[in-house]
């Protein structure tokens, strides 16, 4: 015992009541979100340009999973709608948007740094050269998103490789090789865009570039699926080592973090959910970005409950996101243009409510 | 092992890219409840020691035993569970409670998925209490004070329960009032807890207030370990800081207190133009 004065009375404290409260209270607002969340999915399957009311959404939902023992008050066209059209982009955004917010809040941590970006260390970048390059090809869409997967992990893999090369294993090294390789890629997507034929592969590759759902169906979600879902586990289930990375690599290296290791492995997963992201839909802004400042906003600093209520925040602002792209004009909108629009402005207001101090 | 030194550095040297030298041949042995200070000039290479017996730099020759064992030959999380380590007062860039903050001084004794839990959270509530800092539980750390900042540090290493502190300038940037508090803290760990302590310092009297073990890092990367009395001179501070120092005994302390005199004729030279 240390006793800096020299009686040992204790002082009262009731700090373990003040705990449960904390986490009582990140556990009713993740219960909110969740529905939110639900509701959200729910409306934006019953709104487009073919309006099914909500009620026969959820009826339509429940006989897939139940087949018998209901009357069926639903057309063949409302189920089509529906089961083939709406669900799956809207499960298909629900896991990108998750998977960009929870990959974005992740950098953060690791980089000790809010301003950065799912796509740090390239990964978009990446994808974007090997979706072009196969559209140049002429290959089929699961192959471009083959591609996309691959060169995304590959600019990943480069960058991680540059501190390794300089034997220097710190995180400004680590976001060097990003931006070395980043700006690589970039230059080697505006090669595939200039040698691109300028009537339709141009086009294709920008509207790739700019992120759309429109020809997302329920086979390509499933492919993607059980990589994001178990990937975000991993990081889910790791959000405390986040908190101890963000202390830096010395002080989390006297705490026993393998800083080498841990740092790796959250990386990677964050990197599998981006590159799973970005080929599901193409590349889409902002929301890697702004939506872990909404989370910080809602629940403080702490990964523990940032990670998950970001991941949820995320799939609920692509759930939004969708549905404009898909109704506001008579024509899809590139989701990235819309990200841009509403994430500009918000992130200003985030930055001003949450006074982050930019030195 | 013929003895039961708990830290020992045998023949420690360091140089950047092998070339520029920054300490050679150091040698010390610490037990139980020793603390030792280290003194040295600005750049003498303090942190880079500490930097190499906390094991976050290698060293270019010589070896850390840490219980009588090579520190290479630790898993990382081990060497944690028995050395902790404060380095100079920083603040995360993401805003933590004070109490979250403290609790991951438990990480090394917990998975890497797992998350702190109640009794983490009573070890914290029990370290703040010892420390007479359950005031700033609820606080955000970064808005702390420094003297409370430095607190809370040590108090996430005592619930890291290791056997030795390694303190880089742990008084830098405190007032008087908050170095004293700091220096005492140091002082009841090593007396009361058996903690061995290694601690950096620019301030002579941290070391002759603690009155332990005292090393002197000359500019040549040189450390000569001793007893206060033994290694602290005048001429010896003379020769560290380059200046003119003496040490006064003051009666109401019992101790000697060192007291600046004035800067060498050379060093005022090189101010004259100003």
């Amino acid at each position: 015992m240390i006793n800096l004065e020299s009686s040992s009375k204790s002082i009262p404290i009731d700090k373990p009541k003040a705990q449960i409260s904390a986490v009582w209270d990140a556990h009713k607002i993740i219960c909110l979100l969740i529905i939110l969340f639900l509701a959200a999915f729910l409306i934006s399957l019953s709104i487009g340009r073919f309006h099914v009311p909500l009620i026969q959404v959820v009826k339509i939902l429940i006989s897939q999973v139940v087949p018998t023992g209901m009357e069926v008050t639903w057309t063949e066209q409302m189920e089509n709608v529906i089961i083939n059209i709406r669900l799956p982009r809207l499960v298909g955004a629900s896991l990108v948007g998750g998977a960009l917010a929870l990959s974005g809040a992740t950098y953060q941590g690791i980089f000790k740094n809010p301003l950065v970006s799912p796509d740090l260390l390239g990964v978009s970048n990446g994808a974007c050269v090997g979706a072009a390059v196969a559209i140049l090809l002429g290959f089929p869409s699961l192959a471009i998103q083959g591609f996309a997967l691959l060169t995304g992990l590959l600019a990943v893999l480069i960058s991680t490789s540059i501190p390794r090369f300089f034997k220097n294993n710190s995180s400004l090294m680590l976001v060097l090789g990003g931006v070395i390789v980043s700006g690589f890629m970039s230059s080697l997507l505006g090669i595939t865009k200039y040698v691109a034929d300028p009537d339709n592969q141009l086009a294709a590759i920008v509207y790739w570039t700019m992120g759309s759902f429109a020809t997302t169906n329920m086979n390509q979600v499933l492919l993607v699926m059980p990589a994001i879902l178990s990937v975000m586990a991993i990081l889910l289930l790791m959000r405390w080592r986040i908190n101890l990375l963000s202390l830096g690599d010395k002080e989390a290296r006297s705490l026993g973090v393998n800083i080498r290791k841990t740092r790796g492995l959250a990386i990677f997963c964050a990197t599998i959910l981006t590159a799973c992201a970005v080929c599901l839909c193409g590349t889409i802004g902002w929301v890697g970005l702004i939506i872990p400042h909404f989370g910080r906003l809602i629940i403080g600093h702490d990964n523990r409950y940032l990670l998950p209520i970001s991941t949820i925040i995320g799939a609920v602002f692509m759930i939004v996101v969708d549905t404009i792209a898909r109704n506001l004009t008579g024509s899809e909108i590139p989701l990235s243009i819309i990200t841009g629009l509403l994430g500009a402005p918000l992130f200003v207001w985030l930055l001003a409510r949450q006074k982050v101090r930019i030195s | 092992m013929c003895d039961d030194a708990i830290l020992e550095v045998k023949n420690l040297s360091y140089s950047y890219d092998g070339e520029k030298k920054i300490f050679s041949n150091i040698d010390f042995k610490l037990h139980k409840g020793e603390v030792l200070v280290i003194l040295g000039a600005n750049g003498a290479g303090k942190s880079t020691l500490l930097d190499c017996i906390s094991n976050m730099l290698t060293p270019t020759r010589g070896e850390i035993l840490l219980k009588g064992k090579n520190i290479a030959k630790y898993a990382i999380n081990d060497v944690a569970k028995i050395m902790g380590y404060v380095p100079q007062i920083s603040v995360p860039t993401f805003s933590y409670t004070v109490r979250d903050y403290i609790v991951m001084g438990r990480a090394p004794h917990m998975g890497i998925l797992n998350v702190p839990g109640p009794a983490e959270y009573d070890k914290v509530d029990e370290v703040m209490k010892d420390m007479w800092i359950s005031n700033l539980a609820d606080k955000i750390y970064a808005n702390i004070s420094g003297g409370e900042r430095q607190q809370a540090q040590i108090a996430r290493i005592l619930v890291q329960e290791t056997d030795i502190i390694l303190l880089d300038e742990p008084t830098n940037h405190l007032d008087y009032g908050n170095q004293l508090k700091i220096i005492e803290i140091i002082s009841q760990l090593a007396r009361n807890r058996g903690l061995t302590v290694v601690l950096t310092s620019h301030i002579p009297d941290h070391a002759i207030m603690i009155d332990e073990k005292v090393g002197i890092l000359d500019n040549l990367g040189h450390m000569r370990v001793g007893p206060v009395k033994e290694v602290i001179s005048e001429a010896s501070l003379k020769a560290l800081y380059h200046t003119d120092l003496h040490l006064v005994y003051i009666d109401e302390l019992k101790r000697v207190a060192c007291v600046a005199g004035k800067l060498n004729d050379e060093n005022r030279k090189q101010f004259r133009s100003i």
